[in-house]
């Protein structure tokens, strides 16, 4: 059967006109990533103590802030209340979404979530899954989150050990720690280096995660 | 003509059984005050005087003491009632004379109007009757002139009739018993969408649905599901109910099944123009059931911190989700703030310690040296009840594996990692 060829007319035609950007990231961040893309997915990759939980929060501090619904899907069952109030959240506007370690369940959970419509942000915890389990899942579940976000305003963020979603995730941020801060008897902060792997460009940004 | 009854002794719930055996509705205004027209009753009992013994009678009978009035305003019977003991029939004219005599601070007004016409120094009720209607008018303003109406027995007000609470319970007992969920729903589907159909001629919405089950061998299954935004789609509540049954399936082969519906008013939600887009409620309800028979009760909804020291004190709630949100936040760049991943339960671990400093420590998933540490800090708590907790925590760094918080237990001597910071 004969693929059907579209003009260059007609593919600008069905090209959607670039969504505004929404400012989910923290200043230090802004020359690598001004914002999130709605209708697009999003890897924040890293090892413990780089600052992916920070990056989280932090986005959905600020999209809580603005009064909008927002998902966690909490894999591991490690989300702290306390800390993501600390960190600006409104927490009455979060759906914690508890997964008691259930790889498949989570997967599940944030395709209910993404297909029911109406949060803005929606966040895959996937941090406590090994890289081999997170390896063997199907293609077809990113694939199907993407179709399930595209030409909405909503937004997944996913966060692993390591990239999971491939080709369906527009942007990829891999941090690192470099040194954590004392002053005295006290942790003060952690000093972090973010990288953007997708679309590549070869920039770093330093961060700093304050301690609260 | 209207008739008061005004309880002093008895039982108040025989009121509007007294009530129903002289008329269809009663307005109850309070516990022991009831009134109910008495218009057509001359033909069965007589003139008004044996009409107000009747309902003495009947309400001896039931136990009830009280006074009653007969009058054409359902506001002065119920002044007369209040006020004068045993039978008062107050004829059409004769309102003002009858009342004359009662002291004017009986009368329903604002205490400043009483005090203004104390000041006049009318006394009675008579007195205040005395006075020209167009002058009360005047000087009262419409207040006054509503209050000498009604002890003059003029004007007129509709009874506001209570209406007897409607129940919607629809029982059914099937033919054969049924073990599989498909026949069961499709019998609960069709009652549902009639009660449904019921409550909503009535213009309410459904706030919670009571499901029971009769099995085999007599037992017994109930169920209630709670909407925390009133519904009114019969598919939605269906859904829910059908969650309810796969996440808890019946033990026997069904006999019976009774559905009731407690209805409420609809919710009537003015979303604002620049608020922000949420989920539908229905859509949200189905949503988070589905989630709950996925990952099991009790894991899915809003966090709630308690207001307590205890670490990692929070309880779920999901009525918040339903409610229109509101920007908290004036919109800027968002600050990094250190997180910490918590371990649930938290995880055992060896610790050695140097001059009582952690040196290193062993545990599932992190094992090193500690290069840097921050504490003891020390928090106790609740030592009266089974959540009390008392903890000396510090803050380590882990040689390449990262930053966490550990914590010995002081009962036990036990050490514990408490999470990670991230």
């Amino acid at each position: 059967m004969a693929l059907p060829v579209l003009s260059l007319a007609e593919l600008v035609r069905r090209k959607a006109p670039a969504a505004e950007l929404c400012a989910y990231t923290p200043a230090d961040l802004a020359s690598l990533l001004p914002g999130l893309a709605p209708g697009s997915i999003t890897e924040v990759t890293g090892s413990r103590s780089s600052g992916r939980t920070a990056l989280l929060q932090a986005a959905l501090a600020a999209a809580t802030g603005q009064g909008e619904l927002c998902a966690l899907v909490d894999g591991g069952n490690t989300f702290s209340p306390s800390s993501g109030q600390a960190a600006g959240m409104a927490l009455d506007r979060l759906l914690w979404v508890q997964c008691q370690r259930h790889l498949q369940h989570a997967l599940q959970a944030a395709d209910m979530i993404l297909h029911g419509g109406g949060f803005r942000l929606t966040v895959l915890d996937l941090c406590e899954f090994r890289p081999e389990e997170l390896q063997r899942v199907p293609l077809s579940w990113w694939h199907r989150f993407r179709l399930a976000v595209e030409n909405t305003p909503g937004l997944l963020l996913i966060t692993a050990a390591q990239p999971v979603a491939r080709q369906s995730a527009t942007t990829q941020i891999q941090l690192a720690s470099r040194t954590a801060k004392w002053s005295g008897n006290l942790l003060r902060g952690l000093d972090l280096e973010a990288s953007l792997r997708k679309p590549q460009r070869g920039e770093t940004a330093r961060l700093r995660a304050q301690a609260g | 003509m209207i008739a008061c009854v005004y309880r002093h002794g008895g039982p108040f719930e025989n009121l509007p059984v007294l009530a129903e055996q002289f008329a269809g509705a009663y307005e109850q205004p309070d516990g022991d005050t009831i009134l109910f027209s008495v218009a057509g009753l001359g033909r069965l009992f007589g003139p008004l005087p044996q009409i107000a013994a009747e309902i003495a009678r009947q309400g001896q009978a039931l136990g009830i003491a009280a006074n009653i009035a007969i009058a054409r305003h359902p506001d002065t019977a119920r002044l007369a009632a209040q006020h004068r003991p045993g039978l008062t029939i107050l004829s059409p004219g004769q309102e003002g004379e009858i009342l004359g005599p009662l002291p004017i601070t009986i009368l329903p007004a604002e205490p400043a109007l009483l005090e203004t016409l104390t000041r006049w120094g009318i006394e009675t009720i008579a007195d205040f009757l005395a006075l020209p209607p167009l002058g009360v008018l005047e000087r009262l303003g419409e207040e006054g002139g509503k209050l000498q109406a009604l002890v003059d027995g003029r004007g007129h007000r509709p009874l506001q009739l209570a209406r007897p609470v409607e129940q919607y319970i629809a029982v059914r007992e099937l033919e054969s018993p049924v073990s599989n969920l498909e026949p069961l729903l499709f019998v609960v589907s069709s009652l549902l969408h009639d009660l449904t159909k019921r409550v909503l001629a009535t213009g309410n919405a459904i706030r919670e649905i009571g499901l029971q089950l009769e099995m085999e061998r007599w037992e017994v299954s109930e169920r209630l599901i709670g909407f925390p935004s009133p519904v009114q789609d019969p598919r939605t509540m269906l859904k829910q109910l059908q969650l309810n049954l796969e996440a808890d399936r019946p033990r026997r082969p069904v006999v019976g099944v009774r559905l009731e519906l407690r209805p409420t008013p609809p919710l009537a939600v003015q979303q604002g123009m620049f608020s922000p887009n949420a989920p539908e409620p229905e859509r949200l309800q189905t949503l988070l059931s589905r989630l709950a028979a996925l990952t099991g009760q009790g894991t899915v909804g809003s966090p709630e911190l308690l207001n307590t020291y205890r670490p990692d004190a929070w309880r779920l709630r999901q009525r918040s989700l339903f409610a229109a949100g509101t920007a908290t936040a004036v919109a800027a760049a968002p600050q990094l703030q250190l997180a910490l991943r918590l371990f649930r339960p938290a995880l055992p671990a060896r610790v050695r310690l140097h001059q009582s400093r952690p040196e290193h420590l062993q545990s599932p998933g992190c094992e090193g040296p500690v290069v840097a540490a921050a504490g003891p800090w020390r928090t106790t708590g609740e030592w009266w009840a089974e959540t009390a907790w008392a903890r000396d925590e510090w803050d380590v760094a882990i040689q390449g594996a990262g930053l966490y918080r550990i914590y010995r237990q002081h009962l036990g001597d036990v050490w514990f990692v408490d999470g990670v910071y991230d």
